[in-house]
């Protein structure tokens, strides 16, 4: 389901990218859809002193009744982590907004939660986010892979 | 309700929905006369088969979540060379345009499904008898008795003028679970004039074809799976030779509604007498490889007390070994899903009333329907 990638900061006060792939899984609130995906991530990350913000691309891949429906767009996220030694802990909340077939206009509202473990100017990490969209929600749990700059 | 869900981001879905409901309070079988609206002062609706609906389309009162409130007109033409289904839609979030047009000499069909998802352009009036969306140049009206229409939906048009026969149409509300259902008014057309445009070139529709319309207005289900019926031409009396004009339209539940309601939404016109039929059954072969289907057998089963009978069978076209099939199999997210096929073909067979045979005259023909539709 999930591999990840990614080049992103560790440090404090630090620039970095970040990628990150995964799945993603939304529910119908009204109805008895239930529809799986897969996710891509590229993200620019700046951490300040207790939080971090990311800024990049998306690219969940739906597959509804087997065909490929995409949602391509932007995210933008801030959370505030803690440094507890060997992993970083941080909860954050997030939004994106996507272009898709249904819609050229598409709004998702996450709420981050993720562990980093730094390896000098790397960090891996697993993250899940808790989503919210028009008539749906659901989970998208993800690998990711960083380097700081 | 829908803040509940947001809150607590039920994954599953939120409101419970029985498997099936009873319908013995809504007499389905017994025409009576109209109720004083759609829904009840508690937003119930007020399940039934009336002989008009001179009440008020107060829709909007309904327990039933907003969401699932849709109105749609629904017009089918069997013009001698075209087979013409056109439609209009408004959802909550939603409108939808749908133009199909069946080549009865070459079975080819032209098709266009205009989705306009969380647009508000495409408007219905609380009676759904005004339909318009701007933004195709697209309108139907059913007003006294009058149909006019010009649906567009990516180049491929029709419009023309009709007027109601067999009147009066079919009433009834269907009641589903708490705060849904439907009122649906169902109708028959003879076509004035009219015409169809598939890439800029018109082609004259015939007056004096005939048709259908489903008016209907209601908080539907979510999950839908049905089976529907519709023809109409002339029935000859086996035993005097008096030729009347005749429709049936049916429509049943498939396993997957939800919940299960038999409404009984199923009968036939002879003239301008509209009878129910007590049950509607669709009995065929499906491909599991092709999805291509084999005739199609509908039927009232013979039982006893049983004065109306429909028994029909749609069979392909002279110099088709298989009924003309569309299939619209889309979805969008996890929003809506659609499984939908029309079979399109002759239809051979007769209606029974009262003890007497109408056999339907050769060279009619009949749409058929099995769909799943989850929105």
């Amino acid at each position: 389901m999930v591999v990840a990638l990614a080049l992103a900061a560790s440090p404090a006060k630090a620039h970095g990218l970040e990628v990150s792939l995964g799945g993603a899984w939304m529910a119908n609130l009204y109805n008895e859809l239930r529809v799986g995906a897969t996710d891509v991530q590229v993200a620019w990350t700046h951490d300040f002193a207790w939080s971090s913000l990311r800024a990049g691309a998306e690219w969940l891949a739906f597959f509804p009744t087997g065909h490929l429906d995409p949602a391509i767009g932007l995210r933008l996220g801030w959370s505030v982590f803690k440094d507890l030694g060997p992993v970083r802990p941080r909860v954050g909340v997030g939004v994106g907004v996507y272009w898709t077939h249904a819609s050229p206009v598409l709004p998702i509202g996450y709420l981050d939660v993720a562990v980093e473990k730094p390896l000098g100017p790397w960090t891996i990490g697993v993250a899940v986010s808790g989503m919210l969209s028009l008539f749906g929600a659901g989970l998208e749990p993800r690998l990711f892979v960083g380097r700081t700059f | 309700m829908r803040a509940a869900c947001l809150v607590l981001l039920a994954l599953a879905a939120c409101a419970p929905v029985p498997a099936s409901v009873d319908t013995t309070a809504d007499r389905y079988l017994e025409r009576r006369p109209s109720p004083d609206g759609i829904v009840d002062a508690k937003g119930r609706y007020q399940g039934g088969w009336y002989e008009s609906f001179t009440g008020a389309f107060n829709e909007d009162h309904a327990a039933g979540d907003k969401y699932n409130l849709k109105k749609w007109l629904h017009v089918n033409v069997d013009d001698p060379r075209f087979y013409v289904v056109v439609q209009m839609v408004r959802t909550d979030f939603a409108g939808n345009l749908a133009v199909v047009v069946t080549d009865k000499q070459t079975g080819e069909f032209k098709s266009e499904d205009v989705v306009q998802m969380f647009s508000q352009s495409l408007t219905a009036d609380a009676a759904v008898t005004t339909l318009a969306d701007p933004s195709t140049g697209s309108h139907m009206t059913l007003v006294d008795g009058a149909l006019d229409f010009d649906v567009r939906a990516n180049g491929l048009r029709v419009r023309g003028k009709a007027h109601e026969i067999l009147s009066p149409p079919f009433v009834q509300i269907s009641r589903f679970h708490d705060g849904y259902g439907a009122l649906g008014i169902w109708g028959n057309l003879e076509l004035d004039e009219g015409t169809v445009t598939i890439d800029g070139a018109d082609t004259a529709l015939t007056a004096g074809s005939l048709g259908l319309y489903d008016r209907t207005v209601g908080h539907q289900r979510t999950t839908l799976n049905w089976n529907y019926l519709a023809t109409s031409g002339r029935a000859r009396n086996r035993a005097t030779g008096e030729l009347r004009t005749f429709s049936v339209q049916g429509a049943i539940d498939r396993p997957r509604s939800q919940p299960q309601v038999a409404t009984k939404d199923h009968g036939f016109w002879l003239g301008d007498r509209f009878t129910k039929v007590e049950e509607l059954r669709f009995d065929y072969d499906t491909d599991p490889k092709t999805h291509e289907f084999g005739p199609w057998h509908v039927f009232t089963p013979d039982a006893a007390g049983r004065t109306a009978r429909v028994d029909v069978t749609l069979s392909p076209p002279p110099g088709f070994d298989k009924l003309f099939h569309r299939r619209n199999q889309s979805s969008d997210l996890w929003i809506v899903e659609r499984d939908f096929h029309q079979v399109y073909g002759l239809v051979q067979g007769t209606l029974e009333l009262d003890g007497a045979s109408w056999d339907i005259e050769p060279g009619t023909w009949a749409l058929a329907e099995e769909a799943l539709v989850i929105l």
